[in-house]
Protein backbone atom coordinates (compact mmCIF):
# COMPACT_ATOMS: atom_id res chain seq x y z
CA UNK A 1 0.00 0.00 0.00
CA UNK A 2 1.43 3.35 -1.03
CA UNK A 3 0.67 6.30 1.22
CA UNK A 4 1.85 9.87 0.95
CA UNK A 5 2.56 12.42 -1.79
CA UNK A 6 2.40 11.48 -5.46
CA UNK A 7 5.24 9.31 -6.58
CA UNK A 8 7.52 11.68 -8.37
CA UNK A 9 10.49 9.94 -9.84
CA UNK A 10 13.39 12.27 -10.47
CA UNK A 11 14.34 13.49 -13.91
CA UNK A 12 16.20 10.83 -15.94
CA UNK A 13 19.98 11.10 -15.99
CA UNK A 14 20.06 13.01 -12.79
CA UNK A 15 21.39 10.99 -9.82
CA UNK A 16 20.50 12.08 -6.37
CA UNK A 17 21.45 10.87 -2.97
CA UNK A 18 18.44 10.29 -0.81
CA UNK A 19 17.77 9.12 2.68
CA UNK A 20 15.19 6.49 3.42
CA UNK A 21 13.86 4.42 6.31
CA UNK A 22 12.72 0.82 6.45
CA UNK A 23 10.55 -0.14 9.38
CA UNK A 24 10.20 -3.84 9.96
CA UNK A 25 8.68 -6.02 12.70
CA UNK A 26 11.70 -8.26 12.96
CA UNK A 27 15.24 -8.07 11.70
CA UNK A 28 15.45 -8.52 7.95
CA UNK A 29 18.22 -10.46 6.33
CA UNK A 30 20.74 -8.60 4.16
CA UNK A 31 19.21 -9.98 0.96
CA UNK A 32 15.85 -8.50 1.80
CA UNK A 33 17.37 -5.11 2.62
CA UNK A 34 19.40 -5.19 -0.60
CA UNK A 35 16.29 -6.12 -2.55
CA UNK A 36 14.34 -3.23 -1.11
CA UNK A 37 17.22 -0.81 -1.68
CA UNK A 38 17.67 -1.83 -5.30
CA UNK A 39 14.00 -1.59 -6.11
CA UNK A 40 13.62 1.87 -4.61
CA UNK A 41 16.86 3.15 -6.07
CA UNK A 42 15.52 2.03 -9.47
CA UNK A 43 12.20 3.67 -8.73
CA UNK A 44 13.76 6.95 -7.67
CA UNK A 45 16.77 6.65 -9.95
CA UNK A 46 18.90 7.72 -7.06
CA UNK A 47 21.18 6.33 -4.44
CA UNK A 48 19.22 5.80 -1.27
CA UNK A 49 20.76 5.31 2.12
CA UNK A 50 18.21 3.33 4.14
CA UNK A 51 18.10 3.11 7.90
CA UNK A 52 16.40 0.08 9.34
CA UNK A 53 14.14 0.40 12.34
CA UNK A 54 12.59 -2.51 14.22
CA UNK A 55 9.02 -1.89 15.38
CA UNK A 56 7.05 -4.96 16.41
CA UNK A 57 3.79 -3.05 16.39
CA UNK A 58 3.62 -3.30 12.58
CA UNK A 59 3.38 -7.09 13.14
CA UNK A 60 4.83 -8.07 9.77
CA UNK A 61 5.83 -6.73 6.36
CA UNK A 62 7.64 -3.39 5.96
CA UNK A 63 7.03 0.32 5.85
CA UNK A 64 9.41 2.16 3.55
CA UNK A 65 9.76 5.92 3.65
CA UNK A 66 11.66 7.80 0.96
CA UNK A 67 11.59 11.57 0.50
CA UNK A 68 8.38 11.93 2.48
CA UNK A 69 6.64 9.17 0.52
CA UNK A 70 5.42 6.37 2.73
CA UNK A 71 5.00 2.88 1.31
CA UNK A 72 3.07 0.81 3.83
CA UNK A 73 3.33 -2.90 3.23
CA UNK A 74 2.87 -3.80 6.89
CA UNK A 75 0.34 -6.21 8.35
CA UNK A 76 -0.87 -3.42 10.60
CA UNK A 77 -1.51 -1.25 7.55
CA UNK A 78 -3.43 -4.01 5.81
CA UNK A 79 -5.55 -4.66 8.89
CA UNK A 80 -6.27 -0.93 9.12
CA UNK A 81 -7.34 -0.90 5.49
CA UNK A 82 -9.59 -3.92 6.09
CA UNK A 83 -11.21 -2.13 9.01
CA UNK A 84 -11.96 0.88 6.86
CA UNK A 85 -13.55 -1.35 4.24
CA UNK A 86 -15.72 -3.11 6.83
CA UNK A 87 -16.90 0.05 8.52
CA UNK A 88 -17.57 2.01 5.27
CA UNK B 1 -142.41 70.31 82.76
CA UNK B 2 -144.18 73.09 81.00
CA UNK B 3 -142.63 74.65 77.91
CA UNK B 4 -144.15 78.06 77.29
CA UNK B 5 -143.65 80.07 74.16
CA UNK B 6 -140.84 82.19 75.57
CA UNK B 7 -138.99 79.07 76.57
CA UNK B 8 -139.42 77.58 73.11
CA UNK B 9 -138.38 80.81 71.54
CA UNK B 10 -135.46 80.98 73.95
CA UNK B 11 -134.46 77.43 73.09
CA UNK B 12 -134.91 78.12 69.40
CA UNK B 13 -132.83 81.25 69.72
CA UNK B 14 -130.24 79.22 71.62
CA UNK B 15 -130.31 76.65 68.95
CA UNK B 16 -129.94 79.30 66.29
CA UNK B 17 -127.06 80.85 68.12
CA UNK B 18 -125.46 77.46 68.68
CA UNK B 19 -126.13 76.63 65.08
CA UNK B 20 -124.65 79.87 63.86
CA UNK B 21 -121.78 79.56 66.31
CA UNK B 22 -121.20 75.99 65.26
CA UNK B 23 -121.42 76.96 61.64
CA UNK B 24 -118.80 79.65 62.01
CA UNK B 25 -116.66 78.07 64.66
CA UNK B 26 -116.86 74.41 63.73
CA UNK B 27 -118.60 73.70 60.50
CA UNK B 28 -116.60 76.06 58.26
CA UNK B 29 -113.22 75.19 59.74
CA UNK B 30 -114.07 71.55 59.61
CA UNK B 31 -115.22 71.93 56.05
CA UNK B 32 -112.08 73.90 55.28
CA UNK B 33 -110.00 71.26 57.03
CA UNK B 34 -111.78 68.51 55.22
CA UNK B 35 -111.39 70.39 51.95
CA UNK B 36 -107.74 70.89 52.65
CA UNK B 37 -107.46 67.23 53.47
CA UNK B 38 -109.36 66.33 50.39
CA UNK B 39 -107.11 68.55 48.31
CA UNK B 40 -104.07 67.11 49.97
CA UNK B 41 -105.25 63.57 49.38
CA UNK B 42 -106.10 64.46 45.80
CA UNK B 43 -102.66 65.96 45.40
CA UNK B 44 -101.12 62.85 46.91
CA UNK B 45 -103.18 60.74 44.57
CA UNK B 46 -102.08 62.88 41.65
CA UNK B 47 -98.48 62.64 42.74
CA UNK B 48 -98.81 58.90 43.18
CA UNK B 49 -100.41 58.61 39.77
CA UNK B 50 -97.63 60.70 38.32
CA UNK B 51 -95.00 58.57 40.05
CA UNK B 52 -96.72 55.46 38.87
CA UNK B 53 -96.73 56.78 35.32
CA UNK B 54 -93.08 57.70 35.60
CA UNK B 55 -92.27 54.26 36.99
CA UNK B 56 -94.26 52.66 34.25
CA UNK B 57 -92.40 54.68 31.64
CA UNK B 58 -89.07 53.84 33.27
CA UNK B 59 -90.07 50.21 33.43
CA UNK B 60 -90.92 50.26 29.74
CA UNK B 61 -87.59 51.88 28.96
CA UNK B 62 -85.88 49.27 31.13
CA UNK B 63 -87.75 46.45 29.41
CA UNK B 64 -86.81 47.83 26.00
CA UNK B 65 -83.17 48.15 27.05
CA UNK B 66 -83.17 44.64 28.52
CA UNK B 67 -84.56 43.28 25.30
CA UNK B 68 -81.95 45.16 23.30
CA UNK B 69 -79.19 43.98 25.60
CA UNK B 70 -80.38 40.41 25.38
CA UNK B 71 -80.44 40.62 21.59
CA UNK B 72 -76.91 42.06 21.57
CA UNK B 73 -75.70 39.39 24.00
CA UNK B 74 -77.19 36.66 21.88
CA UNK B 75 -75.49 38.12 18.81
CA UNK B 76 -72.16 38.37 20.62
CA UNK B 77 -72.47 34.82 21.91
CA UNK B 78 -73.32 33.57 18.46
CA UNK B 79 -70.30 35.40 17.03
CA UNK B 80 -68.06 34.16 19.80
CA UNK B 81 -69.31 30.64 19.27
CA UNK B 82 -68.48 30.90 15.56
CA UNK B 83 -65.05 32.36 16.29
CA UNK B 84 -64.41 29.75 18.94
CA UNK B 85 -65.39 27.00 16.55
CA UNK B 86 -63.12 28.44 13.85
CA UNK B 87 -60.31 28.91 16.37
CA UNK B 88 -60.80 25.38 17.61
CA UNK B 89 -60.56 24.10 14.03
CA UNK B 90 -57.41 26.14 13.46
CA UNK B 91 -55.91 24.87 16.64
CA UNK B 92 -56.76 21.29 15.79
CA UNK B 93 -55.34 21.67 12.29
CA UNK B 94 -52.13 23.23 13.64
CA UNK B 95 -51.83 20.58 16.33
CA UNK B 96 -52.32 17.83 13.75
CA UNK B 97 -49.66 19.33 11.49
CA UNK B 98 -47.29 19.73 14.43
CA UNK B 99 -47.91 16.19 15.56
CA UNK B 100 -47.17 14.93 12.03
CA UNK B 101 -43.95 16.99 11.96
CA UNK B 102 -42.92 15.69 15.38
CA UNK B 103 -43.61 12.15 14.24
CA UNK B 104 -41.56 12.67 11.08
CA UNK B 105 -38.70 14.15 13.09
CA UNK B 106 -38.89 11.34 15.59
CA UNK B 107 -38.79 8.76 12.79
CA UNK B 108 -35.81 10.54 11.24
CA UNK B 109 -34.03 10.62 14.59
CA UNK B 110 -34.77 6.96 15.17
CA UNK B 111 -33.42 6.08 11.72
CA UNK B 112 -30.30 8.16 12.36
CA UNK B 113 -29.83 6.51 15.73
CA UNK B 114 -30.25 3.10 14.11
CA UNK B 115 -27.63 3.93 11.53
CA UNK B 116 -25.31 5.28 14.21
CA UNK B 117 -25.83 2.14 16.23
CA UNK B 118 -25.19 -0.04 13.17
CA UNK B 119 -22.02 1.89 12.39
CA UNK B 120 -20.86 1.70 15.99
CA UNK B 121 -21.61 -2.00 16.11
CA UNK B 122 -19.75 -2.58 12.84
CA UNK B 123 -16.79 -0.58 14.18
CA UNK B 124 -16.80 -2.53 17.41
CA UNK B 125 -17.03 -5.85 15.63
CA UNK B 126 -14.32 -4.80 13.21
CA UNK B 127 -12.08 -3.66 16.07
CA UNK B 128 -12.66 -6.89 17.95
CA UNK B 129 -12.10 -9.07 14.88
CA UNK B 130 -8.97 -7.17 13.91
CA UNK B 131 -7.60 -7.23 17.44
CA UNK B 132 -8.02 -10.99 17.45
CA UNK B 133 -6.50 -11.26 13.97
CA UNK B 134 -3.59 -9.11 15.09
CA UNK B 135 -2.92 -11.33 18.09
CA UNK B 136 -3.14 -14.49 16.03
CA UNK B 137 -0.94 -13.15 13.24
CA UNK B 138 1.61 -11.83 15.72
CA UNK B 139 1.75 -15.24 17.35
CA UNK B 140 1.84 -17.26 14.14
CA UNK B 141 3.87 -15.12 11.76
CA UNK B 142 7.17 -16.64 10.65
CA UNK B 143 10.16 -15.34 8.76
CA UNK B 144 8.96 -16.89 5.48
CA UNK B 145 5.57 -15.23 5.97
CA UNK B 146 7.35 -11.93 6.40
CA UNK B 147 9.30 -12.60 3.23
CA UNK B 148 6.08 -13.34 1.33
CA UNK B 149 4.60 -10.13 2.64
CA UNK B 150 7.61 -8.20 1.37
CA UNK B 151 7.26 -9.90 -2.04
CA UNK B 152 3.60 -8.88 -2.18
CA UNK B 153 4.64 -5.40 -1.17
CA UNK B 154 7.08 -5.27 -4.09
CA UNK B 155 4.32 -6.34 -6.44
CA UNK B 156 2.14 -3.48 -5.23
CA UNK B 157 4.91 -0.91 -5.34
CA UNK B 158 6.08 -2.10 -8.71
Amino acid sequence: MIVGADCHPPLPGYHMFLKGKIVTASMLDDDAITDITERFEKRYDANIDFTVEINSSIIGGVIVTVQGDVYDGSVRGRLKSMREQITK
Amino acid sequence: MYFGLPTIVFYLLNLAVVFVALRFLVYKPVIRFLKKREDSVAQMLDDAREERDKAQAAHEVYEARMEQTQKESAAILAEAGKSAAMRAEDIIAKATAEAAEIKKRAERDIENEKQHARRDLRSELADTALAIAQKVIKREIRAEDNRRLIEDFFKEVG
